[in-house]
């Protein structure tokens, strides 16, 4: 892959494959770490990608692999305690800092699931793929998170 | 607001630190791997004796066994324990009690439960010594004898303190024995043996600069009972269909896997584990490294729909010429409660 080809991939999906990390992991320094092993990945990849879904998808699919593999590492690092995380990401409301915390009480397995549904806008069938689940796990992933967050922040969540 | 809306304005917030952003855009393909701790893989490749390293999750905590499987299973699943998972982590418990002194840090095989393929051992360290500043390792690597043919070791841990300055470490001992059952290769005798021999601490998130704050020689030799509460469930042989292109990986390496029926034989699963065998026709050219292996996670699913995921590793049976493979569940389980097991995308009924 040339350098030019690399940046623009990058400028346009560190975000994301950080916050996939971050969602799995809850820690912000594993979190940048997976982003910066998924992106040597790319770099040494010889893939040939044959558009811009599907490198999107093969970023969202070693996220994934790499932090499943980090979360079963004996050398797995602390986590950052939630309140001085939060405190350094500038969010703007407090239903953005509710939202936050909630979603980062909300078990492990649901979060990823979320954030590619509500985030990314991707399909239960695009997510299972993904995350290699069945859609019908997915779809109950995403209802019963719905339900949490519903019953937290009393506030009803859509399924579109 | 627009829930989505609200959740996109949220987690836009979110984005890598700008050392991360400047180490990518600076990246060569010659960059070696991130200068993060080394990342162990989970697999067992060979019979070896993995060192183990901890792990800290500071949600679980407990001074007993059975408060670090409550909350372990919390983590997995965000519920309680059912009735029959307690009687079954209750059963396989036992208490240990052996104590070690060596420049006045005492280190205590607490107590430990024993699997089919898998050991859990609970360790509590007490010294003067003990800052909250710190976080601690003490290695407990370990290692069963006599050994079963193939049986290497590899576990993953966990490590918290009770408030007091008392440390408590956890060490889960999996196995890949090619008789699957670990004692029951020689008719008793069996041996867990755990020799540490020096006690470190370091600051929070940087576990790579570690300081040496007792060398001594905290070596258990702990005696195992096989406690036999939870059937085995042996499925046979079970036809597995990847429906399109499947991804799996390899020390990190993603590969990609053509449609088709694989074969895994003589599937069992058991209180800590679900095994099988499969032949070398999955074994699947990997472009950066060689030959390397299709290595799906196996996913237990109880009757009121909870999955529990195993961490799956394996071993070569040179004799048979096939992978010996396991999926080691995070804690005990009871086999009874388990109405399906789903490897890959497969889900396969358990009667």
């Amino acid at each position: 892959m040339d350098k030019q080809s690399f940046h623009a991939l990058a400028e346009e999906h560190m975000d994301m494959v950080y916050r996939v990390a971050y969602n799995s992991l809850v820690s912000p320094h594993d979190a940048d770490d997976v982003t910066q092993e998924v992106f040597l990945r790319l770099l040494r990849s010889k893939t040939e990608f044959e558009s811009g879904e599907h490198v999107k998808h093969w970023l969202l699919r070693v996220t994934i692999n790499e932090c499943r593999r980090l979360t079963r590492s004996p050398w797995r690092r602390h986590t950052v305690p939630l309140d001085s995380f939060e405190g350094t990401l500038q969010l703007e409301t407090p239903e953005q800092s509710d939202l936050f915390r909630q979603v980062m009480a909300l078990p492990k397995k649901y979060r990823v699931p979320l954030y590619l549904f509500y985030y990314e806008e991707l399909s239960t069938e695009e997510i299972a793929r993904i995350i290699n689940r069945s859609p019908s796990t997915v779809r109950t992933q995403l209802y019963r998170a719905r339900q949490q967050l519903k019953d937290t922040l009393e506030e009803e969540w859509s399924n579109e | 607001m627009n829930d989505k809306k609200l959740y996109q304005e949220t987690f836009s917030h979110l984005r890598a630190s700008p050392d991360t952003r400047s180490k990518i855009m600076n990246m060569t393909i010659e960059n070696k791997r991130t200068p993060r701790r080394a990342v162990r893989t989970a697999l067992i490749a060979a019979i070896l004796t993995v060192a183990l390293v901890t792990t800290a999750f500071a949600a679980l905590s407990g001074r007993t066994l059975q408060d670090w499987f409550a909350g372990k299973w919390n983590e997995e699943t965000g519920k309680d324990l059912t009735a029959e998972q307690i009687r079954v982590m209750n059963a396989l418990t036992q208490k240990v009690d052996q104590s070690i002194t060596v420049n006045g840090v005492t280190v205590t095989a607490d107590s430990l439960a024993v699997g089919y393929d898998c050991v859990w051992v609970l360790f509590r360290v007490e010294w003067d010594g003990y800052s909250p500043d710190y976080k601690y390792d003490l290695g407990l690597g370990g290692y069963v004898t006599p050994s079963s043919p193939g049986g290497g070791y590899s576990g993953e841990g966990d490590e918290w303190d009770d408030g007091s300055g008392t440390l408590y470490f956890l060490r889960k001992y999996a196995t890949s024995a090619l008789n699957r059952d670990m004692l029951s290769y020689t008719d008793g005798g069996y041996t867990l043996n755990v020799p540490a021999c020096g006690l470190y601490r370091y600051k929070e998130n940087d576990m790579l600069n570690k300081e040496l704050v007792e060398l001594g020689s905290w070596d258990f030799s702990i005696p195992l009972t096989e406690k036999s509460v939870s059937p085995v469930v042996e499925l046979g042989d079970v036809q597995i269909e990847v429906a399109e292109k499947n991804y799996a990986v390899w020390d990190g390496a993603v590969q990609r896997f053509e449609p088709g029926t694989y074969s895994l034989q003589d599937v069992i699963v058991t209180c800590s584990s679900v095994s099988y065998y499969y032949d070398e026709m999955f074994c699947k050219k990997d472009d950066a490294s060689g030959v390397s292996s299709w290595l799906p996670d196996a996913v237990a699913i109880l009757s009121d729909g909870t999955e529990i995921a195993g961490m799956t590793g394996g071993v070569w049976d040179f004799e048979e010429s096939r992978y010996l493979m396991n999926s080691w569940w995070p804690l005990p389980m009871a086999v009874e409660e388990i109405v399906s097991i789903r490897i890959g995308e497969t889900v396969i009924p358990v009667n």
